[in-house]
């Protein structure tokens, strides 16, 4: 314990000194021999990547990838002293007999809760930390200490740095990401690498129980190519875990507003590697949270003053099964999994996208979709260290948009019939029916090969059709012509190709990389008088851009990103939701020049504490950037043709063990419009934000392993405008205010997680919160969450 | 010691300093005295409704940059009494605004909710005339509100057809038209509305070989009839544009537009003005102007003084080959001309200083010193008040707007 800091260095050159050794053992080697190779996992069954494991009598160590093997290779017959080691657990020693036949050996490490000491390796790195030393700017968010405290992934992300998630209102509602001041669509999101929209609209991120995910990956600015995306702004990637063999995790949540979402996940593992893997989810709240609103007086018009009515109309309900089986780490296949996915939606909207004296009391928007998957996966196909990942997502999707009530409802939920206009909907400036059926195909395919561990090589291509024809019985009586009555289609190809080349040791890693977009659009558009007109446009562009990342010491690296690159509108950018955003089929591509410089600095200091500070600045200037334009209740996305964005954005964190961490981080990006004379920041985007979390976790306690932990975080919002800044005078502008929010939550979990109980509080001081154009958000609200997760991981 | 306190000094000239440029920034022109009042919408996108207050319109710029009362949403003005109202049309909501009593600048005075106001008149006591309209059809019903400025609210309204009438189509169909209200005013204890028929949902104007106007007693709002001529086709078209001018004696002359660009699927009578004599519940048989004889088709104007009317006119070659609703186009489709017409003499001139411009909603003109201001709008990025004589026929640019419209003009 005292001599930590002498340690440090003798424990590098010992294992300076284990490669090595392994190294010249393989080049000499020429005896009858065998491979040794297993798995490194924890009491529980949790993979320990970055294990060191050594066979002592030899001298001879490697240590486990990231999957937590090993594998040592042309050990001579005989037997030996087989040791494996991790900090934070008891090093474990067993011994093996090798006879020129291969053997599995897999080691199950127990926790060392008395001395948590000694050496931070510089070696030890966990797939988090490894995802951090891409040459990209990327944060990699552990999940795992967050599984216990009854956290959404949307909550996981909006403590995470220079990420920030507005959310319509409440449970189902839209959400609307901005990474580093980049939102929408241009941030994609991914799981496992495919594109989270192509599940469907009730696959939503937050649907995604926080148990299966292993850890998020958040690009910032460059997107590496296999991720296949035309994203500006980043790439958030959801990693789900493979770990266990068999597994099941149930989880319930009660709250305020009547809400309940139930979750369970689980894997069997058959003979022959066979995997089935089933999930099903279930959410539903009333959203009856009360909101600021004002009455109308039906005879003179007067307008109260404010005050809180609950909603009525803003109920959620969604379901989604999903099934997947197939084969892993098979001789062809490391992962090959065909799969179903079935949901349904149906959500009433109360309010637009901006606050109204009369609400919506019928308004709502069913979906049901259907969609087969298949992933295919193979590490070393045909030659060694060339892999091969291919997904294709085939879906079909029914939605339906009802607003055809003629009443006028007040916030204190009564009405009276609409006098005159009664060809109105509530939102809708026509009453509609809008039904339409969506027909999408995606599939993606990375080919990547890896020479000499130093030189990357990835090419990737992504292809997606989007097909809608919609239908509505009740505008069409008004109208002949109605969108969507002949398909409307957009075709989009991307490939991608890049380089990446370490140096030093890896210390230096620089990628290269060049990409080209494809779009085909074959829309419906209307002309002056209003009258549809087919057309069909086909855009090219082209992208190039590096990224270089540099360990200047072991605890400080640079990491700088440039690209010229081209986002492709979204098939809900240019075609609408069918109510609240109504369609563009015009949308031209966001082109834009991007430039990220960021610094990470960790520094261990006094046994198990660490400091961590990022510091990022990005400078972009897009073209033709697409946004989402105010008009009324409604939405609709234009592009603007020149904008410019500076950025910087900052945090510090502080950890001791897995025990106590606190973490500030505060992001301003300067958004502005790129015409003189005034540079108008953009407005109703939040431009200034922050966060700062306390999480604290016991150690266990007890026999029965009982673990508490308490989670504050707060979120602070700068007052931003509605509408463009330098217009009117200050004190008469439409802003949204400044937010200042805390959560809480403490959990309680036992016999390693098996069985957990979490109560959280959200804006515990109640206050007056706000999304899009003044939309107002929960108050105070509480959840409880029940988990039980149990899991298998030998055979 | 000394050079602590230097550095002080130093740091606080420069906090000083950062201060001030802040605050002129951010602190709006002063409100003037006297001056004008302007509803000023910006070129932004998307655009922004600003209250502005200025001095000068012959030169200079008028600008909303760090300046003006904001609007929720794409506003109209009106007045009722010496109450400013700003009807946002985007959230139905109107907000009453008085200057305050030093005189310098308004105050919100107060605000009211209304289903629908599409067509608005001067009413008695300090009220203001609202007319909602079932936009899209569904229902044939129209609601005249009274709106009190004094308490900003609705004091009273009737629900009312206005005029019932029917067409019968190719289809042997009889569908009911709607009586979509252009003007409204009071005179001897009566309510007049000027109103196009139109079919609700579609916006056809299969009918369009009469001027009508309906008369309401007043205050009670009880309908009494409607008078009609059909020397030309309706008074007005949609969104309140100014169709009825009154002279010195009383007199009313109204414009019937018979314009393809202001919304008229068909013309059937030339473009022309007619004339309601004084307390007179009729059109005057002995006077018609036919405007479009002199090869243009009349939409809004005003009434200066001598028999003249500065008016927004568009040329018959031109309306003939114009998109529907091309009118209301600000930026797109710069079409009108503004001319002089002597309602006399019968006469139009065209005013050769005023290029051909785009049209407004609710088109703005202010009379002063026997001159008519107006907001002529030419592109996106042109935009200029312009100052009409019309003893001469002639106009003078005045300050540029930047922005892309204005939408009301007042004097105070």
């Amino acid at each position: 314990m005292f001599q930590l800091r002498n340690s440090t260095p003798e424990l590098r050159t010992l294992c300076t000194f284990l490669l090595l050794t392994l190294f010249l053992t393989a080049t000499v080697n020429a005896q009858t021999t065998a491979s040794l190779s297993g798995k490194i996992f924890d009491n529980a069954g949790n993979l320990l990547p970055f294990s060191s494991v050594t066979i002592d009598t030899l001298n001879k160590g490697v240590v486990s990838d990231e999957d937590a093997a090993y594998r040592i290779d042309k050990v001579p017959a005989g037997t030996y002293r087989v040791s494996a080691a991790m900090i934070g657990y008891k090093k474990q020693i067993r011994m093996v007999t090798l006879n020129g036949k291969s053997v599995t050996l897999n080691f199950s490490l127990e926790e060392d809760t008395q001395a948590l000491t000694e050496v931070t390796i510089t070696g030890e790195k966990d797939a988090v930390q490894k995802t951090r030393e891409l040459p990209f700017s990327v944060n990699s968010i552990d999940v795992v200490p967050m599984q216990n405290l009854n956290m959404d992934v949307n909550t996981v992300l909006n403590r995470s740095t220079g990420i920030r998630i507005r959310q319509d209102g409440g449970l189902g509602s839209d959400f609307s990401f901005s990474l580093n001041g980049f939102s929408g669509n241009q941030v994609r999101f991914f799981i496992d690498g495919i594109p989270a929209n192509v599940f469907g609209s009730t696959m939503q991120f937050n649907n995604i129980p926080v148990n299966i995910i292993e850890r998020i990956e958040v690009y910032k600015g460059v997107v590496p190519v296999y991720l296949g995306a035309d994203a500006l702004g980043g790439a958030v990637n959801i990693v789900t875990s493979d770990n266990a063999k068999d597994f099941l995790d149930v989880s319930y949540g009660f709250g305020s507003f009547n809400t309940h979402q139930a979750a369970i996940a689980s894997r069997a593992t058959f003979k022959k590697n066979v995997v089935i893997n089933a999930s099903a989810f279930f959410n539903y709240s009333d959203n009856d949270y009360a909101v600021d609103a004002q009455l109308v007086d039906k005879n003179t018009g007067k307008i109260s003053d404010p005050k809180p009515f609950k909603l009525f109309n803003e109920d959620y309900i969604s379901g989604s099964v999903m099934v997947e089986a197939g084969v892993v780490k098979t001789k062809w296949a490391d992962r090959f999994l065909i799969g179903l996915v079935a949901s349904e939606n149906e959500k009433h909207y109360q309010r637009g996208r901006a606050m109204v004296l009369n609400p919506a009391g019928e308004v709502f928007r069913t979906d049901k979709g259907i969609t087969p998957t298949l992933k295919y996966q193979k590490r070393n196909l045909f030659v060694e260290n060339l892999s091969l990942n291919v997904a294709g997502v085939y879906s079909q999707t029914e939605t339906m948009s009802v607003d055809t009530s003629s009443r006028i409802y007040s916030w204190d939920g009564t009405y009276v019939m609409r006098e005159f206009g009664s060809t109105s909907g509530e939102l809708s400036w026509y009453k509609t029916k809008f039904r339409f059926n969506d027909r999408a195909a995606f599939n993606t395919a990375t080919l990547e090969y890896v020479h000499n561990k130093r030189h990357t090589f990835t090419l990737n291509n992504t292809y997606s059709y989007f097909w809608r024809k919609g239908s509505d019985p009740l505008a069409s009586q008004y109208d002949a012509n109605v969108a969507f009555s002949d398909p409307n289609t957009l075709t989009k190809n991307i490939t991608g190709f890049s380089y990446t080349l370490g140096l030093l040791d890896n210390h230096w890693k620089t990628m290269v990389f060049a990409k080209l977009f494809q779009m085909k659009t074959s829309v419906q558009v209307q002309d002056e008088s209003e009258e549809y007109y087919s057309t069909t446009d086909k855009t090219v562009n082209h992208g190039v851009g590096f990224a270089t990342s540099l360990f200047v010491t072991k605890n400080f690296q640079l990491k700088t990103s440039y690209e010229n690159t081209t986002r492709l509108p979204e098939t809900e950018e240019l075609f609408g939701d069918g109510l609240l955003l109504q369609p563009n089929m015009v949308l031209k591509p966001e082109r834009s020049h991007n430039f990220n410089f960021d610094v990470l600095y960790r520094k261990p200091f006094r046994e198990d504490h660490v400091l961590n500070a990022e510091g990022g600045f990005i400078y972009r200037l897009p073209e033709d950037l697409i946004r989402t334009k105010a008009i009324g209740v409604m939405s609709v996305n234009e592009n603007l043709a020149d904008t410019k964005v500076w950025g910087l954005e900052g945090a510090v964190r502080y950890s001791y063990k897995q025990q106590v961490s606190v973490e500030v981080n505060a992001t301003y990006q300067d958004m502005r419009n790129n015409t003189p004379p005034d540079y108008d920041r953009i407005p109703n985007i939040p431009y200034l934000f922050g966060n700062a979390i306390v999480g604290v976790t016991s150690r266990e306690l007890t026999e029965r392993r009982l673990r508490v932990g308490f989670n504050w975080a707060t979120m602070f919002v700068e007052e931003f405008f509605l509408n463009w800044p330098s217009q009117g005078s200050a004190d008469t502008k439409y802003a949204i205010p400044r937010q200042l929010s805390h959560d809480v939550a403490v959990s309680l979990s036992s016999f390693k997680g098996k069985y957990n109980i979490s109560l959280a509080c959200w804006n515990v001081t109640d206050s007056k919160l706000y999304d899009n154009f003044k939309v107002q958000r929960p108050g105070r609200s509480f959840n409880v969450k029940l988990r039980f997760y149990i899991d298998k991981f030998k055979d | 010691m000394k050079i602590y306190t230097r550095r002080t000094a130093f740091l606080l000239a420069l906090i000083a300093a950062v201060a001030s440029s802040c605050s002129s920034d951010n602190e709006g022109k002063s409100i003037p005295e006297h001056g004008y009042l302007l509803g000023f919408r910006t070129a932004t996108d998307p655009t922004a409704d600003y209250i502005l207050y200025e001095t000068d319109l012959a030169s200079g710029t008028v600008s909303a940059r760090g300046n003006g009362i904001e609007q929720g949403g794409w506003s109209y003005y009106a007045k009722a009494g010496d109450t400013y109202l700003a009807l946002d049309y985007d959230n139905s909501i109107a907000k009453g605004y008085r200057f305050k009593e030093d005189g310098l600048g308004l105050e919100e005075v107060g605000e009211f909710a209304f289903e629908r106001m599409d067509c608005f008149g001067k009413g008695l006591n300090g009220t203001a005339i609202a007319i909602g309209a079932p936009w899209g059809g569904g229902s044939y019903d129209c609601k005249i509100q009274i709106v009190d400025g004094a308490s900003v609210s609705i004091a009273n309204s009737k629900t009312t057809p206005i005029y019932e009438s029917f067409y019968t189509n190719d289809e042997e169909e009889t569908i009911q038209l709607n009586a979509w209200p252009t003007a409204t005013w009071i005179k001897n204890n009566k309510l007049y509305v000027s109103f196009y028929p139109v079919i609700g949902p579609t916006w056809e104007t299969p009918v369009t070989d009469t001027a009508y106007v309906s008369v309401y007693s007043y205050p009670a709002l009880e309908y009494e009839t409607t008078f009609k001529d059909t020397r030309t086709g309706p008074v007005g078209y949609y969104s309140s544009q100014p169709c009825v001018l009154e002279d010195e004696s009383g007199d009313l002359y109204t414009l019937s537009s018979s314009s393809f660009a202001a919304g008229y699927t068909q013309a059937t009578k030339p473009s022309g003005i007619l004339r309601i004599n004084s307390g007179e519940s009729e059109f005057d048989e002995a006077y018609f102007f036919n405007v479009e004889e002199e090869g243009y088709r009349v939409l809004g104007g005003v009434y200066v003084g001598n028999g003249k009317v500065v008016a927004r006119v568009i040329s018959v070659t031109i309306d003939n080959q114009a998109p529907a609703w091309a009118a209301f186009s600000v930026v797109d489709a710069p079409i009108h001309n503004i001319a002089v017409l002597d309602l006399e003499d019968k006469t139009i001139e065209i005013v050769d200083e005023v290029p051909l411009h785009g049209g407004q909603y609710l088109t703005p003109f202010m009379v002063e010193n026997g001159k008519v201001w107006a907001s002529i709008t030419t592109s996106a990025t042109d935009a200029f008040v312009y100052e009409i004589d019309p003893a001469t026929a002639t106009a003078v640019k005045g300050a540029r707007i930047d922005g892309s419209e204005i939408q009301t003009f007042s004097k105070y």
